[in-house]
């Protein structure tokens, strides 16, 4: 079959030493950018593409492919570690890997979550190889319309991540959702909310953002009680294996947080972020003991991290075959091949297929690099820990303005995080969560946005969203979960009066 | 009479003000129709749901009560001050001097850290932002004031 | 092998001390000189300021840093630069935008004919009315009809004053025709609506249409320039179907700040269009569909001028600025 000659001479490509070397370089430095806070993929992949401009174009794009996949495994440590996220996707995985973390069991997460991010890249890439000419295709289904209702799907999931207390966890997305208006509107290019600053006309920096509000206000809150007691934690091989309830426990969200993972990846303009919310939502929906959720519960990081690992191999799909960057990433990645004078599209394939099939065969190599690699390591992350927090910090604040000064060259963007960082102590205080916070700043422009389109395209006429099919049974399923939910919070604020939790996530 | 609890009060207020800050803040701009929205219409409901819940979220204060959260005053301003030093410095002094200032006034946010661990520490700390990112990434970041 | 890799890295990441020693002595440029893009990286300027850096840092044997300083739409960097020394270390590249900018903004903060000293043109690239697959309407004069007796039409543009929201309202005056704009993020997005049908037609740089046009996703329409070019011959021009003098085309030009010595300025001036004779740079432009335009000092400013009044001449016949309303 032709498929399997086309793989054949992919891994060839891939299997040159040169390749593998530089396929190494990339997922070392991808995992330990990643896994220093306060660095995220797209900072990484920014730092690191001058270094492969001297390259032939598919050692430059196999070298930044492990950067951006290995920045994406990497970013979990410090998430689980010290509740940093690395990239705004691994946002999510702090919600339950931390506080295994607290328990003493971050041996067991970062192995859990090493295997779920290669079962997840495993997935993505085999996506890529036998479905990406027809995910195009039906990717292109996908209008402003559906784009609407796959967004509003997403924020009344992400309004259910929240833990206890409905009316603030909708307040955070609505608050996300207003920030993320900050800017030029596109439709007028008027200004809206930017105070004369120039730097804030494309909107509030994603970055800043979540280094402020998870980054920043962690530190504050951890200097002080962090300082004289370390966690302690277990080194040893054994303490890595996760007890048997949890391998049972987490096979199925790992697969659903794939599947979810390849699909966002793959529709160009969503990314790894969004699939990681609605798989974390989903878990907590379909589990059997959703109390445990935000405590430890090893699906709430199974299906994230598999699902964003799902989500950056599936992102080479529109990128590779019809030249869209899907993300900010994606697209400094694009501009790496257009650097060598090669054009990502539709005739890649055709024109260079040692490129593409060299490519996702060195990805799947990169991916049991990162297995082989990080295994080991976890123990040496986990000693970082022993490092006493009062020299830790510094170097994080240290890495976190730099990193976020990096991605736009902007001394502006580190005032922000300034700002947000304020703001994500007080909100932390007050007892908010964050995270709905950010997926409402990620969705909530994407939802006006297209939802304008969709009615300058269809003339004003709102039936369209309901006949068009997919938009329609998105909608519908939208209509459905919100049901459900109300009648769960009914349910239960009538069963039991709502039980006070004195500690706080801030607390701890 | 019933107690107020302190942090669900505050928390409804902060949530009214922010969307009462969209909600009137918004009207300076277009609004456009539902069908033909101008760039003031979604910032200026959104600002009115934000309102609402902030409103929920105040009457909910009523029923429950939970103890004060502590304040935390010393990180929050050397922490907060670190980077404020940091965007200040940077585009005059360059990376070094900037982490160094950086990591230092940050160590302050920390009670039982000495001068002798400070000064190590945020030396150390701007040697591998140095070796790091300007040696070995060639980042264009300005290393010191005459690379300016 | 491995170890020979390993040198390229070295070398790589040491490309500065490795061009240096190549170099003859020479007055300037005698330390690195920043370009900065006032775009994100990956972007067509991007690319195209990364080329021309790495090609001018072979000439000189001194580094070309790219700095990209985005946002504002391009207001950040366009900024940065006009406050920098007029010594010809600092250089910006900016392109048809910025003096499209021009014409729609009034809250710029700074004066985009007074603060910059126009050094070189680099070159050009037409657009391309890329137009939904499944259109019947595939010959210019029949597509003008077409959007001319249906009022129900959407096209794509990338932002208002855009290129192409101004290429899009040229068509409308020039055809008589109201197809309604609807505004993206960037190209890649319009062009993806394009391609499912969900709007009739955009009209983007030949860099971005081409892939599709090859692949059929795209049906091309016309090109915006005088001449046909060599990446699509069988493309009519505008022009050629009936709109006479149609012509708006993609550019990039590299500026400094005001005050520039003239001296400086016809250095880099001959430098860059060393660059742009060689057969790398034209060969590079060509993959896009573009070609190299050196100009000598003069003929920049003059041609920038003549753009700056061109554009505020056509959007004040659009109305663009009402838009805003």
């Amino acid at each position: 079959m032709d498929i399997w000659a086309n793989i054949a001479s992919g891994f060839d490509v891939a299997f040159s030493s040169q390749n593998l070397m530089y396929c190494f370089l990339g997922v070392f430095l991808g995992t330990f950018f990643g896994a220093l806070p306060g660095i995220g993929s797209l900072a990484a992949v920014s730092m690191l593409l001058p270094i492969t401009f001297y390259l032939d174009p598919t050692t430059a794009l196999v070298m930044l492919g492990g950067v951006y996949y290995g920045a994406e495994y990497g970013g979990s440590t410090s998430s689980i570690l010290l509740n940093l996220p690395g990239t705004p996707s691994n946002a999510v995985t702090c919600l339950d890997g931390y506080p295994m973390t607290q328990q003493g069991r971050s041996g067991v997460a970062l192995f859990a979550t090493t295997i779920a991010s290669f079962f997840g890249g495993t997935f993505g890439i085999l996506m890529l190889y036998s479905l990406a000419p027809l995910i195009v295709q039906w990717a292109l289904q996908f209008g402003p319309a559906e784009y609407f209702a796959i967004m509003v799907f997403g924020l009344v999931a992400a309004a259910t991540v929240t833990q206890d207390a409905p009316a603030k966890g909708l307040a955070m997305v609505v608050a996300g959702m207003m920030l993320g208006t900050i800017g030029a509107d596109l439709n007028t290019g008027i200004a809206r909310f930017t105070f004369g600053y120039f730097e804030l006309h494309e909107g509030i920096s994603f970055i800043a953002l979540a280094m402020g509000l998870f980054g920043v206000s962690e530190v504050i809150l951890s200097i002080g009680h962090k300082i004289d007691k370390p966690f302690i934690q277990a080194v040893t091989f054994r303490s890595m294996i996760p007890r048997r309830d949890e391998v049972r426990r987490s096979g199925m969200p790992m697969l659903r947080g794939a599947g979810l993972g390849a699909f966002f990846g793959a529709l160009p303009g969503t990314g790894p972020s969004i699939a990681t919310f609605i798989g974390y939502a989903i878990e907590k929906r379909l589990s059997r003991h959703p109390e445990e959720f935000g405590k430890g519960a090893i699906e709430g990081i199974m299906s994230p991290e598999s699902a964003n690992n799902a989500a950056v191999q599936s992102a080479f799909i529109p990128t590779m075959t019809l030249g869209i960057p899907g993300s900010a990433t994606m697209a400094v990645m694009m501009g790496a091949l257009l650097i060598h004078g090669i054009q990502p599209g539709p005739q890649l394939m055709q024109e260079n297929p040692d490129i593409f099939w060299g490519l996702a065969a060195s990805f799947w190599i990169g991916n049991v690099m990162l297995l082989v690699l990080n295994i080991p390591l976890i123990g040496v992350w986990v000693r970082l820990l022993k490092i006493p927090y009062g020299i830790l910090y510094p170097a994080v604040l240290c890495f976190i303005c730099i990193g976020v000064y990096t991605v736009r060259t902007s001394a502006f963007d580190v005032v922000l995080v300034l700002l947000f960082g304020f703001a994500g102590f007080v909100l932390r205080l007050l007892r908010f969560e964050l995270a709905p916070l950010l997926i409402g700043f990620i969705l909530g422009p994407m939802v006006e946005e297209n939802f304008k389109r969709a009615m300058l395209i269809y003339r004003g006429d709102f039936t369209e969203f309901l006949t068009r099919p997919i938009s329609g049974s998105l909608l519908a399923l939208t209509a459905l979960l919100l049901v459900w939910t109300t009648w769960v919070i009914l349910r239960d604020s009538r069963r039991k009066r709502p039980v006070d939790h004195p500690m706080g996530e801030a607390d701890d | 009479m019933p107690r107020i609890d302190p942090v669900e009060a505050m928390s409804g207020l902060l949530v009214l003000a922010l969307g009462a800050f969209f909600y009137f803040g918004s009207m300076g701009y277009p609004m456009g129709t539902i069908g033909r929205m101008g760039p003031g219409f979604v910032p200026h409901w959104l600002g009115a749901l934000s309102m609402f819940l902030g409103a929920v979220i105040l009457l909910s204060s009523l029923r429950t009560n939970e103890p004060a959260p502590d304040l935390y005053w010393r990180p929050l301003v050397a922490v907060l001050a670190s980077i404020g030093a940091f965007a200040l410095l940077l585009p005059r002094i360059g990376l070094v001097g900037a982490a160094l200032v950086t990591a230092a006034i940050s160590i302050l946010a920390n009670r039982e850290a000495g001068w002798r661990m400070l000064a190590i520490t945020s030396a150390a700390i701007a040697l591998i932002c140095w070796v790091l990112f300007v040696l070995l990434l060639r980042l264009p970041i300005p290393a010191f004031w005459w690379d300016l | 092998m491995s170890r020979m890799s390993l040198a390229k890295i070295g070398l790589a990441a040491g490309l500065t001390a490795a061009a240096a020693t190549t170099a003859i002595a020479q007055d300037f440029p005698n330390e690195p000189v920043t370009l900065t893009v006032p775009f994100s990286p990956g972007g067509s300027n991007d690319i195209v300021a990364r080329q021309l850096g790495l090609q001018l840092s072979e000439q000189w044997g001194q580094p070309v840093v790219v700095e990209n300083r985005p946002g504002g739409g391009a207001t950040i960097g366009s900024a940065h630069l006009a406050q920098q020394d007029p010594d010809g270390y600092n250089i910006m590249i900016a392109s048809v935008t910025f003096t499209m900018n021009a014409a729609v903004r009034d809250d710029l903060p700074f004066d985009p004919r007074a603060d910059f000293t126009p050094i070189a043109l680099i070159g050009q690239v037409p657009l391309v009315i890329g137009a939904k697959p499944d259109i019947e309407a595939t010959e210019p004069e029949a597509f003008f009809d077409y959007i001319r007796s249906n009022d129900d039409l959407s096209y794509g543009a990338t932002g208002v004053g855009s290129i192409q929201h101004f290429a899009g309202e040229l068509l409308n005056q020039a055809v008589g025709s109201n197809v309604q704009v609807v505004q993206y993020p960037g190209g890649g997005p319009a062009m993806t609506d394009v391609m499912g049908g969900f709007i009739e037609y955009s009209i983007g740089s030949m860099t971005q249409m081409l892939p599709q046009v090859e692949a059929g996703n795209i049906t091309p329409i016309a090109i915006t320039s005088l001449e046909r070019s060599d990446a699509m011959p069988d493309t009519p021009t505008l022009a050629e179907s009936g709109l006479d003098d149609f012509e708006v085309i993609q550019w990039w030009a590299i500026l400094g700040p005001a005050g520039m010595d003239e001296a400086r300025v016809e250095e880099l001036n001959s430098a860059i269009n060393e660059v742009l004779e060689t057969e790398q740079f034209a060969e590079f432009l060509a993959n896009d569909g573009g070609t190299p335009r050196p100009m000598s000092a003069q003929e920049t400013a003059d041609f920038m001028a003549m753009n700056f009044d061109r554009w505020v001449e056509v959007a004040e016949q659009a109305g663009m600025k009402d838009q805003a309303e």
